[in-house]
């Protein structure tokens, strides 16, 4: 023979695996099925095999996916902080200020099915609120810091 | 993960085939690659290109797993063999690879390729025709150029070629690390 062998075994085993893919993947469907039967395996149950791997794998995956996301959703709980008391109340203030304004419409209490708006709307109005004062505050802050 | 479900069965066959080749030499079970591939694409981890097909991809990330696994194990091998044990201070013990430690890994890797390479040629040590291809495979050859260098046409080479998937689908996949 008068092929010598490669001095890098590393490519030479490389090389050889990748020869043996191309020959597997020009395989005829005939020659595949005899191959798998003559070496004792029934393609049949290879198949049921694989197609029950894909499942426990799509499964799997599904729960890795869920427990990403709600550390996801903790670790964003754990960035937003609590609005204070102060804050609810400074911000109520300055909600009911234009209250005093007679004649004028009340753009912020709006109409819930003709009914005025509910408590929780008014709660969470206050706490939107609140939170963009602080954001304002923190704002008006780094402003004057960075003058 | 669907493109892979919907594969033809002689497709998925073949992929099984050749999920035993790339098993070697690591730690992976049957069927335990390939749903990797697949584990690795439902999580986002990797994605078929669109002008790729999905026998191609799913063969190249097997080929790419399996690489980095030989090449993990081999590096534990070599490294902590090697490594001596420094004392950070506080209390824990950190294992530094020294360049010999690197050179050391290296040398392993391609120790254990000769010596896969070598086996499978005792594979075939009755089989001229199969050693000369699997030669020919190994430099990286392909049709003509196979069939120059083997001297062998091709329904001699595709015989020779159907001896060596035959051993090696039952012999090589053996050689996993337990």
């Amino acid at each position: 023979m008068s092929t010598a062998r490669k001095t890098d075994p590393l490519t030479e085993l490389e090389l050889f695996e990748d020869g043996l893919v191309e020959s597997i993947l020009a395989m005829s469907e005939t020659e595949l099925l005899d191959e798998i039967r003559d070496a004792g395996g029934d393609p049949a149950s290879i198949l049921r095999e694989f197609d029950a791997m894909l499942v426990a794998v799509k499964n799997s995956c599904a729960i890795e996916r869920l427990r990403q996301a709600q550390e996801s959703v903790k670790a964003f709980h754990k960035r937003v902080v609590a609005i204070s008391d102060d804050e609810r109340t400074a911000a109520r203030k300055k909600l009911d200020a234009p209250q005093s304004t007679a004649g004028e419409a009340r753009p912020l209490l709006a109409a819930r099915k003709g009914k005025g708006a509910s408590d929780r709307d008014t709660k969470g109005l206050i706490d939107d609120y609140a939170e963009r004062m602080r954001l304002e505050n923190a704002e008006g802050t780094s402003d004057h810091d960075d003058g | 993960m669907a493109a892979l479900a919907g594969l033809p069965p002689d497709e998925k066959l073949k992929l099984v085939k050749i999920e035993a080749i790339f098993r070697k030499g690591t730690s992976y079970r049957s069927g335990a690659l390939l749903g990797e591939v697949g584990a690795r694409v439902a999580l986002d981890k990797r994605h078929c290109p669109r002008d790729v097909s999905i026998m191609a991809f799913t063969i190249e990330v097997m080929k790419s797993i399996s690489y980095h696994e030989r090449q993990r194990l081999s590096r534990e091998r070599a490294l902590f063999a090697d490594s001596k044990p420094t004392g950070t201070g506080s209390g824990e013990t950190t294992f530094s690879p020294s360049l010999e430690a690197q050179a050391a890994w290296l040398k392993e890797r391609q120790a254990q390729s000769d010596e896969a390479m070598e086996e499978i040629y005792q594979l075939f040590e009755k089989d001229e025709e199969a050693q000369q291809v699997i030669a020919g495979l190994s430099l990286g050859l392909k049709g003509a150029e196979l069939r120059n260098e083997t001297g062998l046409d091709q329904a001699k080479l595709d015989y020779a070629k159907k001896r060596i998937r035959k051993k090696i689908g039952t012999r090589y996949p053996e050689r996993n690390v337990e």
